[in-house]
């Protein structure tokens, strides 16, 4: 029963890509979206039935498939693994794709290649399921690829617009970037896994295992404290570029190319969610490199206030939202970052996994009322073109508003506990000796990333929704409400947004459960959150908001007055993505676009003519002898038979 | 004993076809190709069974020396009696075909290769089909027979004679312009590199001879005598030396044949110059034949000196191959030449592979020789595609946007073009990660490069596929531009490609385990050699006394 269950998660939406796949070679039927939505419920399904039913002593079940590869020292299973960490992110994934699925069905109608979004859409979670329940770090960077491959169709679903396809490209290469980091770190692992007695019998194991890397971890620390370390800061290489964090984050803002359900699905709540979980699967070993950690605290503390003051000042409402979600995953990471304190570890990663699934129910909720707006608006999402737009979407104010006030912060909705548990894990770990210093300050960014979310949440809520009705010529006379079947999953999210945090925040529920998952350090106690950690946030949640509101009001009411020269420069510097993607433009694709030319000249002018000029060689030569020569294949056949007999002569002495 | 059969069914049968079809070319029959589909066809189904037949044979006979054909034809008839003796022995050499796994997969290579070679040319080739259909199947034949020749004296001869219907080949239905003059490059370099060959083949031939044994040419045998000689003469520098003279000359002649840098540059020319429906094949599996020969010949007969004075050398060529290929491939304008490059970057994997000289590493070299005749084969045939569309395309800043005009071109090029870029799932993932694995054993510092091909490789895919396949609505000005999408017969020649692309990516022990008794016989010895020579590698395997 549990094999069945575990395998129906990821087979359904599989057996769902490829219908879908066979009709986008039909042409689009209206009901193509059957096969995807039918087949991602049916994986919801399955998970939440394991979510009730899944109670194992050891923490954690295996479900063996078949085997992939088993060659010389190496076997690989294709085989699943079951525990409440990889349950906690397969219901988010599971239940927020069947939702944005129904969704997109009216989304995406009438869309030419409405059966190949569908395909590539259960493609997508077919291909993060197995990432999650990968019993094998092999297997899981298969599946990480996957998610990466999906996300680049479906960035450049639009693929006759240039700016797609380029953005596409950009995507898929900036995370290959940082796969190719990650793909190193495996190879070293299994090979360091090799030298351990765990792992030498492991000709017929898997080295690649999870439970063999967390039996080993211990004893490869002792033999190679270095190569740990090594392999721990490309796996957060290979975390922070599918995450989209400081330095890797320039794909996620263009990713945002894609149609809107895309980006509430991958680029918020799912795909991008897969270097946290990478992380924290892998708790038991990146233990052992403290350092690595802190630096990966500190990468997430840069993103997520670099992305929040890129937030600020976009005007493009889904580039907002984009910003918005590395800036969010910047918080996961930070939590992350405490796993490098002792006995931490369980909360850490707790911490993490609470915010990750709040924020997947309310910036999905926040993506798709951004969707209805697009919708609305004829795909106009330029926020200087509308405003105060209450009154044509008056359900799609509400659910927005709901999804702000989570972002932001306010009590009671969902990010207002998880945001609060990761700013008290910080304060907790500041009172570390090692380390102390480097949270005290990762929890005043926090802070401070709170309060400017807080800020630029509020901002682009009351900008789109209050004031004057403003909206552009592409809306046409009547733009209207998004159907019913668009709002139905909306309000669902919405519930999810409001209720979630309260439900398994103060209730210890997310704690203890994540606690059971195996490798996971046992609880010390009851963990309470400070007091103060509380009441500030809320404090700085609620002046970040009246803040925002005025600036609202200020852009609304008279967009010229506020531009002075400071807040013009501040402003160009955030649109311009703070220059990074400039700079790595200038920096690393140019010259690497010139190195290539270059070596393509060199190839084909110094390579090629010197071996050409080794060629005239025998013809030099060949004029010496030239009256004992008829032609070329003699000559060919002289010299041949010349080196033989005199190699043969030389050898038969030896 | 049927299963024997099949192997001069393989060899010969293409090769008298092939000949018959010349001779009646011409007469205008549309039968002819017909013929030729439906025979190439069924040589497909025939490769397929001796896979079969390997694989079921597996373990029946006691291994003789590291190479050990699972089926063996070599009939009394052949047997060669030269006038001469070598050491007081006169020379009886006893030839053999046979197949191993390593042969079976590159038959079956061949066999699909050529399918859909022929396949695409009822649309690509129309002029003189009927001739270049029989010149196909010759190749094929010729092909098989390297792949299948168990001893030294074949293999050379099939080596060297498939260069005549690729000279042909090139030339007839080549790019007027350029076919000339490039056929005569590759024929120097090719002929530079078999002249080094046959020398190492002769010195390995008589170095086999002692006072107590005759010379003989047979692979398993000669095989047999090198791991003998490791064991007793022990893996010392002293015994390299005595191999050395003979691995330089080979390693010249299939260094060449294999494009190793820097003895790439008849590549790109030869590949362009050839009409792509040609050039799939040249690519595909004659391309393979330099680390065919590698895998078969050296690593087996040379392995000590191998390990001493090659496998970082040219282990770090290969990685070097892979990166320098790709970025050269990221500025060409031109897509059959943006393709040789790309070639080049992936048969480093091979390269590298082969030099980690380990079952990871051989096994992955092998898988990867497979998956990328796969892949190549149908990128250059859907050139040839392309071509028949638009013309010869140039790549700059222009958007072709072809996806849009031809869906189901579009489609397969996307697949075709992201399982060359390594995506898990499909099969090139599965030969890099083992060569990557293997190499790793090896050094570090080697993987380290080679692992940057991974970022490289898809950058200029992705490149080729933004500008040709995306970004513009596919429209052309062209008056003669054709607008149909690809027919039955393209799809029917790519699809079987595809579906083995997914095959080896779901479940690659489909093919590996067929492998694995031959790559374990074969490391039985190299891993031995290497870790004598480099103590600091790391290596499972025990010799076996």
């Amino acid at each position: 029963m549990l094999e069945m269950l575990a395998w129906a998660i990821p087979v359904a939406p599989l057996v769902g890509c490829l219908v879908c796949t066979i009709l986008a070679f039909q042409g689009d039927r209206d009901w193509a979206h059957w096969p995807a939505v039918m087949a991602l419920a049916v994986s919801a399904i399955c998970t939440l039935a394991l979510v009730a039913t899944f109670s194992d002593e050891s923490g954690a079940a295996v479900v063996h498939g078949y085997t992939w590869l088993d060659i010389g020292s190496l076997r690989l299973d294709v085989s699943l693994r079951l525990d409440s960490l990889c349950l906690t992110l397969l219901s988010v994934v599971t239940v927020v794709s069947c939702l944005v699925a129904i969704y997109s069905r009216e989304y995406m109608r009438g869309d030419p290649g409405y059966a190949r979004f569908f395909a590539v859409f259960s493609g997508f979670v077919f291909c993060m399921t197995m990432l999650v329940m990968a019993n094998n770090l092999l297997l899981l960077y298969a599946f990480w690829e996957g998610v990466g491959t999906c996300s680049y169709l479906l960035i450049g679903y639009y693929y006759r617009k240039p700016s797609a396809a380029k953005a596409a490209v950009k995507a898929f290469l900036v995370n290959r970037v940082a796969d190719c980091g990650f793909l190193l770190g495996i190879l070293l692992l299994s090979y360091a896994i090799g030298q351990t007695t765990v792992g030498a019998g492991a000709s017929v194991v898997g080295r690649l295992d999870f439970a063999t890397i967390f039996a080993s971890s211990q004893e490869l620390f002792n033999k190679f404290p270095e190569l740990v370390g090594w392999i721990a800061f490309l796996l957060v290489i290979g975390a922070i570029g599918k995450s989209a964090q400081f330095p890797l984050h320039v794909w996620l803002p263009d990713a945002m190319e894609g149609p809107t359900p895309v980006s509430a699905l991958i680029h918020a709540a799912t795909m991008v969610t897969a270097g946290v979980y990478l992380m924290a699967r892998m708790a038991p070993l990146m233990v052992y490199a403290p350092d690595v950690l802190v630096t990966l605290a500190w990468l997430g503390a840069i993103t997520s206030i670099a992305a929040a003051v890129m937030a600020m000042f976009q005007y493009d409402l889904k580039r907002v939202l984009a910003y918005s979600t590395a800036s969010q995953l910047g918080y996961l990471f930070m939590a992350l970052g405490c796993i490098a304190v002792p006995d931490m570890m369980t909360i850490a990663v707790m911490a993490a996994m609470f915010h990750l699934f709040t924020h997947a129910f309310f910036k999905a909720l926040l993506f798709l009322s951004a969707g209805n707006v697009m919708h609305a608006m004829g795909d106009v999402i330029d926020m200087r073109y509308f405003s105060g737009l209450r009154k044509i979407l008056p359900k799609t104010n509400i659910l927005f508003g709901i999804g702000a006030a989570a972002l932001a912060g306010l009590p009671p909705f969902a990010a207002f506990f998880s945001k609060d548990t990761i700013l008290s894990l910080l304060s907790d770990a500041s009172a570390d000796t090692d380390y102390g210093g480097h949270f005290t300050g990762l929890m005043v960014v926090g802070f401070l990333t709170a309060f400017l979310t807080a800020i630029y949440t509020s901002k682009t809520y009351f900008h789109t929704f209050w004031g004057k009705e403003v909206t552009p010529p592409e809306a046409g006379d009547h733009p209207h409400e998004a159907t019913t079947i668009m709002l139905l999953p909306m309000v669902i999210l919405a519930v999810g947004a409001i209720l979630a945090g309260l439900a398994l925040g103060p209730t210890g529920w997310i704690l203890h459960y994540i606690a059971k998952t195996p490798g996971m350090d046992a609880l010390h106690g009851e963990h309470h959150e400070a007091m103060w950690v509380l009441v500030t946030s809320t404090l700085v949640a609620l002046i970040g908001v009246g803040i925002g509101y005025k600036l609202a009001q200020a852009s609304t009411a008279n967009s010229k007055a506020v531009s002075n020269d400071f807040v013009t420069a501040i402003g160009d510097f955030g649109r311009n993505r703070l220059y990074i993607d400039s700079i790595y433009q200038a920096l690393i694709v140019t010259p690497s676009e010139w190195f290539a030319k270059w070596l393509g000249w060199f190839d084909e002018t110094v390579v090629d003519g010197l071996t050409q000029l080794i060629g005239q060689l025998p013809g030099f030569v060949g004029l010496l002898l030239k009256r004992f020569q008829t032609g070329m294949v003699s000559s060919y056949a002289m010299v041949t038979a010349c080196g033989i007999a005199a190699l043969a002569l030389w050898i038969a002495t030896q | 004993m049927t299963s024997q059969l099949l192997i001069p069914l393989l060899v010969f049968l293409p090769i008298l076809v092939g000949i018959v079809l010349c001779l009646v070319a011409g007469k205008k029959s549309s039968w002819i190709s017909d013929i030729a589909t439906s025979f190439s066809g069924l040589m497909v189904i025939a490769a397929i069974a001796l896979l079969c037949a390997v694989h079921s044979a597996q373990g029946n006979s006691e291994a003789v020396g590291l190479i050990q054909p699972q089926i063996v034809f070599g009939p009394s008839w052949m047997e060669l009696k030269l006038p001469f003796a070598i050491q007081g022995h006169s020379v009886n050499w006893q030839l053999q075909l046979g197949a191993d796994s390593f042969s079976a997969m590159m038959v079956l290579l061949t066999s699909l290769v050529t399918f859909a070679v022929l396949m695409t040319a009822r649309t690509q080739i129309t002029e003189r089909r009927d001739l270049y259909d029989g010149m196909i199947l010759i190749t094929q034949g010729i092909l098989m027979g390297i792949f299948l020749a168990m001893d030294l004296l074949l293999f050379y001869v099939f080596f060297e004679a498939v260069l005549i219907p690729i000279i042909l080949l090139m030339n007839i239905w080549g790019d007027p312009k350029e076919s000339l003059r490039a056929s005569r490059k590759f024929l120097l370099f090719t002929l530079a590199g078999s002249i080094p060959m046959i020398v190492g083949i002769v010195g390995i031939v008589l170095q086999s001879a002692t006072a107590d044994r005759a010379s003989t040419v047979l692979l398993p045998q000669l095989s047999a005598i090198a791991f003998e000689s490791q064991l007793t003469r022990g893996v010392t520098e002293n015994f390299a030396t005595s191999q050395f003279l003979i691995l330089a000359a080979l390693m010249l002649g299939f260094g060449i044949k294999m494009a190793l840098l820097p003895l790439h540059s008849w590549l790109p020319t030869t590949y362009s110059a050839s009409h792509p429906n040609t050039t799939a094949l040249i690519a595909a599996v004659v391309g393979k034949l330099g680390v065919y020969g590698l895998l078969r010949i050296v690593l087996p007969l040379t392995p000590v000196a191998l390990s001493v004075y090659y496998q970082i050398v040219v282990g770090t060529l290969g990685a070097i191959a892979i990166v320098y290929g790709a970025l050269i491939a990221l500025r060409q304008t031109d897509l059959r030449r943006l393709m040789a490059y790309s070639s080049l970057s992936h048969m480093g994997f091979v390269t590298l592979g082969l030099m980690a000289m380990n079952r990871e590493g051989i096994a992955g070299a092998t898988i990867q020789m497979f998956n990328h005749g796969l892949i190549t084969a149908a990128i250059f045939l859907m050139i040839g595609m392309i071509e028949q569309r638009r013309g010869r395309l140039v790549l700059g800043n222009e958007n072709f946007g072809l996806a849009a005009a031809y869906p189901h071109l579009g489609f397969l090029m996307v697949f075709f073009t992201l399982a060359g870029a390594g995506l898990p799932g499909l099969n090139s993932f599965v030969g890099e990660i083992l060569a990557l694995m293997g190499m790793l054993r090896v050094s570090a510092g080697i993987v380290g490069i080679a692992v940057l091909g991974t970022v490289l490789g898809a950058w200029y895919a992705l490149r080729v596929l933004q500008h040709v396949m995306f970004s513009s609505d596919g429209k052309t000005n062209k008056r003669d531009a054709a607008t149909a999408d690809i027919g039955w017969a393209d799809w029917a020649a790519l699809a079987p490609l595809a579906l083995l692309c997914v095959v080896i990516g779901v479940r690659p022990s489909t093919f590996t385990d067929t492998m694995k008794v031959d790559v374990d016989r074969m490391a039985v010895s190299l891993e031995p050699a290497a870790k004598a020579l480099h103590p600091t590698i790391d290596t499972l395997a025990v010799v076996k006394k």
